[in-house]
């Protein structure tokens, strides 16, 4: 018999990964009201099928689930993927000059990441916006390690290229 | 090479500055989204929840659409059609039971699948119908419109006349102008220039005599008669124009054949018939 998964556990369980997770959809997609609506469909996936709740595995299979409703439902809408529309820095005042430089940044950076391959650029973003260790990233995004590595470095490099070209 | 050796350090600036010190601004909070969640899950707990941002969905949605559209416009497009061509008698049986005996060179176009919605049909010609009581029952032809709940009576409608007579039942009349009467049983509406006049006390046999293949003309323009007899006996029969509109009295039976017929008609109006070929009859002024 297998036990259902209780409103108690799942809640747990959205408490815990949710916020990552809508995250992740984000960096992917560029687009936060979309990361919204898949992570939330992502999870209520989890509940109807009442899926029991294993520690070891349950972080691949919320990201599995994620991954093939992004994929089969979403991706084929190419959008540009423009990363500082949906973030907002916290309240540090700037001098002007200091504001001017800082915009200027952010807009190749907006440029460079837009560029970036997908997959270059979501674990990027997981290492440098969720600090996220590689193998927290190599789990969710069902890769191994070594490639998450391998990705990261293209992308630093990426960045380097672009960043320089645009200067 | 180390990621130390390939990027500068104002790249590492950078980004420290650009990442990991603001947050994402969504549109909705983790609480939010918890909210909508539990509502979902408490309300349908196995139920399929599917989000209409699926653009599977939206298309098999659309493509359901229109589909039934297509298919609506379909089933109400569909219409049959009865002919009776000249020489014959046509009994037609209309989906809900009611019948309609159609005189010789008359159309019927009805709606089948409307049916049951709608009791709307067409008709030129002749035609003589038992309507089965339900809903209104529509009869539209060029020169008016007849409408019933379940009577029977006879429609001629050719060339520019229109003819309603009423045997049981009431009937309302409707001509082209909107002009509209009510006709009881043994009533007769005629269009005369345009305007529908109603006989009161008319008999109403003389207008349903064709079913039993007898022909009743009371004053009527002698075109009209010849073109009756054309009809009946499917046959052409020329006729000089200047005796168009000439008037004749008087009746014949369909039992006679075609020559007896002509010579009913012509021996009073002292005109003689040719026959120039098989089924084709030349009717002229005895000179």
């Amino acid at each position: 018999m297998v036990p259902v998964l209780t409103q108690e556990e799942f809640k747990k369980l959205f408490e815990a990964h949710f916020a990552p997770l809508r995250n992740y959809l984000f960096f992917r997609s560029g687009d936060t009201e979309l990361a919204t609506d898949i992570a939330q469909e992502t999870f209520l996936k989890i509940w109807e099928k009442q899926i029991r709740i294993k520690p070891e595995t349950v972080k691949g299979l919320l990201y599995k689930i994620a991954n093939d409703l992004f994929i089969s439902n979403y991706r084929k809408e190419q959008r540009s993927f423009n990363f500082f529309n949906s973030y907002e820095f916290n309240g540090t005042s700037r001098s002007p000059e200091d504001e001017m430089e800082f915009d200027q940044l952010k807009q190749s950076y907006q440029k460079a990441l837009g560029r970036m391959p997908e997959n270059q650029r979501t674990v990027f973003l997981m290492s440098r916006v969720d600090n996220l260790k590689y193998a927290e990233i190599a789990v969710m995004v069902g890769i191994s390690v070594k490639a998450v590595e391998k990705r990261m470095h293209k992308a630093l490099e990426f960045l380097q290229v672009n960043l320089k070209a645009n200067e | 090479m180390s990621d130390k050796e390939l990027h500068s350090d104002s790249l590492n600036d950078h980004e420290r500055t650009l990442f990991g010190q603001g947050q994402i601004s969504w549109e909705k909070s983790p609480d939010e989204v918890w909210t909508a969640l539990e509502q979902k899950i408490s309300t349908e707990p196995k139920g399929k929840v599917v989000s209409l941002r699926s653009k599977w969905l939206q298309w098999s949605a659309a493509a359901v659409f229109i589909l039934l559209v297509g298919l609506l416009g379909l089933v109400s497009s569909y219409t049959k059609t009865v002919n009776c061509l000249p020489g014959e008698h046509n009994l037609a049986t209309l989906p809900d039971g009611s019948t309609v005996e159609l005189n010789a060179g008359s159309e019927l176009v009805y709606y089948p699948l409307k049916w049951k919605l709608e009791r709307k049909l067409k008709m030129e010609g002749e035609a003589y119908f038992n309507v089965k009581k339900g809903k209104k029952f529509q009869v539209i032809s060029e020169n008016g419109t007849t409408q019933v709940l379940g009577t029977t009576f006879n429609i001629y409608a050719r060339d520019d006349q229109y003819r309603v007579t009423c045997l049981t039942g009431k009937v309302e009349v409707r001509s082209g102008t909107d002009e509209r009467v009510l006709l009881l049983p043994n009533n007769h509406a005629e269009l005369e220039k345009g305007k529908l006049v109603v006989k009161k006390m008319f008999e109403a046999e003389s207008a349903t005599g064709w079913k039993s293949g007898q022909f009743f003309f009371a004053g009527r323009p002698l075109k009209e008669v010849v073109d009756e007899i054309e009809r009946q006996y499917a046959v052409t029969i020329k006729l000089d124009p200047d005796l168009d509109s000439r008037n004749f009295g008087s009746n014949f039976s369909k039992q006679h054949t075609v020559e007896e017929v002509l010579k009913i008609v012509c021996k009073p109006m002292n005109l003689k018939f040719v026959k120039q070929s098989e089924n084709v009859y030349l009717v002229v002024e005895k000179s």
